[in-house]
């Protein structure tokens, strides 16, 4: 039953009195987890869990723009829960946040020969005592997965999948179009420690809808009296805003290949003195994308699905936005289920090779 | 009560009908090339003045011997260097 106007006021006080004494910060990634492998700054978790019943783990690679925990925000609305709760080895392959010593990763660090991205993979076939994973990137995450599949022929990479993954930088808006020729230059937003600052990534991000920060507080204050709907608010809007440094040369190849040389959407990136094809891909492959997304615009994604080389590729448009594809309330109804249905069918052990 | 909830509602809407078009009129303007431009230019800008402030501050530090931003920057660079060296002596280490 919905509680009378007085009560709403009442609660609308005691958690407008909690959310400005800073006491209301809800507990977000409490999935546990233990943490299997780790070199430099990436970091490999596995959830522990009894009802394991698919024998190819999902390794989920996480972008380099944010933090991980939007994966675990809260117990309702987590897509690792989700996954375990179906019945899969999750991994996820983590980033701490960027230091000075973090500055010169190219994109060769996280997804070349010896990189990062296949080095996470390798522990996790050694870990889950397998022989592949099912590789899953998340926005940059994607890009990072979509690469190292490309470059190294020989990685044990049974079905390729990609959330929200930017391909086309033409149709990725302000943020692309900033470092336009003749605009911004990637030295522009790069500090004296090599990084792009995380308050920087911030006011990117926040200039893609000027008037959000207004229109959520106004939000918060018109549902302050709803508990439920104040925690989901509190753990997303803590998401938003919690950005963290971007690694310089990374950002100067983003700028250089994938923003100002459009490489992804062309279907080839230069890439640790060669070339990176996306053609090269041959295993099973999964682009999801969403159509109310306003960070990697569907039009940006929708070209991958044609660039792969798999003759096992496949593409889900979904209605929910950027986050909501993870964390929403449609995650669970319908984004989650129709990911993990594809990844079921793509992990049965007769199903294998799609090339 | 009916009354209160009926104020409520309607100050929802009367925000929403000066949000929304406003929200269109800025998301609009921020895809506009020129405008695009203008932010560059105000980001070189503030980016040069910033740093000729700092430039000023040091010298103003360093008369009274105390280390500049540049300077502190400059061993974090160092100590950063000298990690990526472990780094890649460890990687070295584990190859073998």
């Amino acid at each position: 039953m919905a509680p009378s106007l007085l009560e709403r006021q009442l609660l609308r006080t005691r958690n407008g009195l909690a959310h400005l004494a800073g006491l209301d910060r809800p507990a977000v990634a409490q999935t546990p987890r233990e943490l299997v492998w780790s070199r430099e700054s990436a970091r490999l978790w596995r959830y522990p869990s009894d009802e394991r019943r698919h024998p190819t783990p999902i390794l989920i690679v996480h972008s380099l723009v944010s933090r991980s925990y939007i994966l675990d925000l809260l117990p309702g609305k987590s897509m690792v829960r989700f996954l375990l709760g179906e019945g899969f080895d999750v991994f996820l392959l983590d980033w701490e946040a960027p230091t000075a010593a973090d500055a010169e990763n190219s994109l060769e660090t996280y997804s070349g020969d010896g990189g990062l991205v296949p080095g996470a993979i390798a522990a996790t076939c050694e870990e889950a005592g397998v022989d592949e994973v099912t590789l899953m990137g998340y926005c940059y995450g994607g890009v990072l997965a979509l690469l190292s599949t490309a470059a190294l022929a020989d990685l044990p990479v049974r079905n390729l999948i990609t959330l929200t993954t930017p391909c086309d930088f033409r149709e990725m808006g302000f943020m692309s179009d900033m470092f336009a020729e003749g605009r911004l230059e990637a030295d522009d937003v790069i500090d004296g420690t090599g990084l792009v600052p995380a308050r920087t990534m911030d006011t990117g991000f926040q200039a893609l809808k000027p008037t959000d920060r207004v229109v959520q507080q106004v939000n918060l204050w018109e549902n302050l009296w709803n508990d439920r709907w104040v925690e989901n608010f509190l753990a997303m809007n803590q998401w938003t805003r919690d950005h963290v440094p971007f690694p310089g040369v990374t950002f100067r190849q983003t700028v250089d290949l994938l923003i100002r040389q459009n490489a992804l959407a062309g279907g080839s990136v230069p890439f640790a003195g060669g070339e990176a094809q996306l053609g090269d891909i041959r295993c099973p492959y999964l682009n999801v994308f969403c159509e109310k997304d306003t960070i990697v615009a569907p039009a940006s994604s929708t070209p991958l699905v044609g660039l792969v080389g798999s003759r096992d590729g496949d593409e889900l448009r979904l209605e929910s936005g950027h986050v909501g594809l993870v964390a929403g309330s449609h995650a669970a109804e319908v984004a989650l289920p129709a990911i993990t249905d594809w990844v079921r069918r793509h992990s049965r052990r007769k199903a294998r090779s799609a090339a | 009560m009916g009354g209160l909830g009926a104020v409520g509602g309607t100050w929802r809407k009367a925000f929403d009908a000066v949000e929304r078009p406003l929200t269109e009129a800025s998301e609009a303007l921020l895809k506009s090339g020129s405008v695009m431009d203008v932010i560059a230019i105000v980001w070189k800008l503030q980016r040069s003045a910033a740093s000729r402030v700092e430039s000023g501050v040091g010298a103003g530090l360093r008369i009274f011997g105390v280390p500049t931003r540049g300077e502190l920057i400059e061993i974090v660079n160092q100590v950063a260097g000298l990690q990526r060296e472990v780094r890649a002596l460890r990687r070295e280490v584990e190859d073998d």
